[in-house]
């Protein structure tokens, strides 16, 4: 009966989740906008690690590193031309979800302690290489000439 | 410089480093085997120790005083941890633990970021000694203080556990902690010693590399991670600990000198994850199918 309760929202949690999303609609607040944007992509994070630690029971700590690899996957693509960015967006979904599988095969024979040490290696060990790579992802100073998100002819662009 | 004089440098710097990971290696085995916390805090301590000697000798105090004030400081820190923050978990696992560790670890990073600033702060050498020459490459003093404090705490704490009561009794209830309760060994109180011992060893591998390593709010992280691929290729045992950090020293003085700086850091957790899967690997199963 418990666990039952994880899959389903309760009105409280829907009224909170419908109040964040349309706060930013009403009032017309760069900070709140950006803010909110902030919570959503936090939101985004932590259903995936709430779907490992929750329901799979795993203590995994690589999140933030597929967090990384889907930021950096489809800037690098579009910066190069190689894909505009919005299907870049799910060629990197894509891409993170294999590599995650591959590095899920060989890592979840640990359990415990030992798992969330590995995957704890494996953020660092990405952070190593995001810095070390530099003329792949620019390195400490960061990734540059990302288009703006397109979708034919419209341009999401900043409003301000 | 010839080839030869090159990896006899490296090799010093290596196990000047591998020196260092091998005593934060043994402040995680000794906390580990007691009390079955991973503590992510140690590289704090090490970092505490470097700091606050730095602090404490910029306001003036001597450096002798101001080793001996940093030292006791972070043991008190590390106790007050143990007190406030460990013991008071009302279902322990190695997850929780793991989890208070980590963040009590960023919680002290982020004091001292405000308390101290985020520059790097350096010591003088402890010796005032000329670099000394062998076969052409340079030993510097500091490298012989590092070396020889990690000698006497290995062998001071192998005399510990092997010679006195007090380490018999905490060998006793690192295997079971029931049993060793049952006998009238106070399990709490010995938890407590082991984090300020583990405190105090790493505050003096702080102070110790200071001198030749620049010290910064930020270092806590990567020696812990260091400390903690130590002890376990080590198998959490205080030889297996002190020989698994000097080859990672020259592993990573190697591979720092002839292949990349950079991806020296890279290098030791990629060895841990490989070692923790190889070791899940029932390579006799392999032998059976291969032969039948």
């Amino acid at each position: 009966m418990k666990n039952n309760y994880k899959f389903k929202i309760n009105f409280f949690q829907l009224i909170f989740i419908t109040v964040i999303i349309v706060l930013p609609t009403i009032i017309k607040s760069n900070y709140i906008v950006s803010v909110m944007l902030l919570v959503a992509i936090y939101g985004i994070l932590s259903i995936g690690m709430g779907l490992l630690l929750g329901q799979a029971g795993l203590f995994s700590l690589a999140h933030p590193t597929w967090f990384g690899l889907g930021a950096y996957i489809p800037g690098i693509l579009s910066a190069r031309g190689i894909i505009s960015p919005l299907p870049g967006i799910f060629v990197a979904a894509a891409i993170v979800a294999f590599i995650a599988f591959i590095v899920g095969i060989s890592v979840l024979r640990l359990r415990g302690p030992y798992l969330a040490c590995a995957t704890f290696a494996i953020i660092l060990i990405a952070q190593v290489a995001a810095a070390q790579l530099t003329d792949l992802t620019g390195g400490p100073e960061g990734l540059v000439g990302i288009p703006a998100l397109s979708l034919g002819k419209f341009v999401f662009k900043k409003s301000h | 410089m010839t080839l030869f004089s090159e990896i006899i440098q490296y090799a010093i710097s290596g196990i000047t480093s591998g020196s260092i990971y091998a005593i934060v290696g043994i402040c995680w085995s000794t906390v580990f085997l007691i009390s079955g916390v991973m503590n992510f805090v140690t590289g704090e301590f090490v970092m505490l120790g470097g700091m606050l000697t730095c602090v404490f000798f910029g306001a003036g105090i001597g450096l002798p005083y101001a080793i001996f004030l940093s030292i006791a400081c972070t043991t008190l820190i590390a106790i007050l941890l143990e007190r406030v923050v460990i013991r008071p978990v009302k279902h322990p696992t190695e997850m929780t633990y793991m989890l208070i560790t980590i963040a009590s670890a960023s919680v002290i990073k982020g004091v001292i970021l405000i308390t101290c600033g985020s520059e790097t702060r350096t010591l003088k050498p402890f010796i005032a000694i000329e670099p000394i020459n062998i076969l052409g490459a340079t030993i510097m003093p500091q490298a012989i203080v590092i070396i020889g404090v990690l000698g006497i705490l290995t062998l001071g704490l192998l005399w510990f556990f092997n010679g006195t009561l007090l380490g018999k009794a905490l060998r006793a209830s690192s295997i079971n902690q029931i049993g060793a309760g049952l006998i009238g060994i106070d399990v709490k109180k010995f938890r407590l010693f082991c984090f300020g011992l583990a405190g105090a060893f790493g505050a003096i591998a702080g102070i110790v590399i200071t001198p030749i390593a620049f010290t910064g709010y930020s270092i806590g992280l990567m020696t812990a991670l260091k400390g903690l691929v130590v002890a376990i290729v080590g198998g959490w045992s205080i030889g297996g600990t002190v020989a698994a950090g000097l080859a990672l020293g020259l592993l990573e003085g190697f591979v720092a000198g002839f292949i990349s700086t950079g991806w020296k850091d890279a290098l030791a957790l990629t060895i841990m994850v490989i070692f923790l899967i190889f070791q899940t690997i029932d390579f006799s199963r392999w032998k059976r199918t291969i032969s039948s």
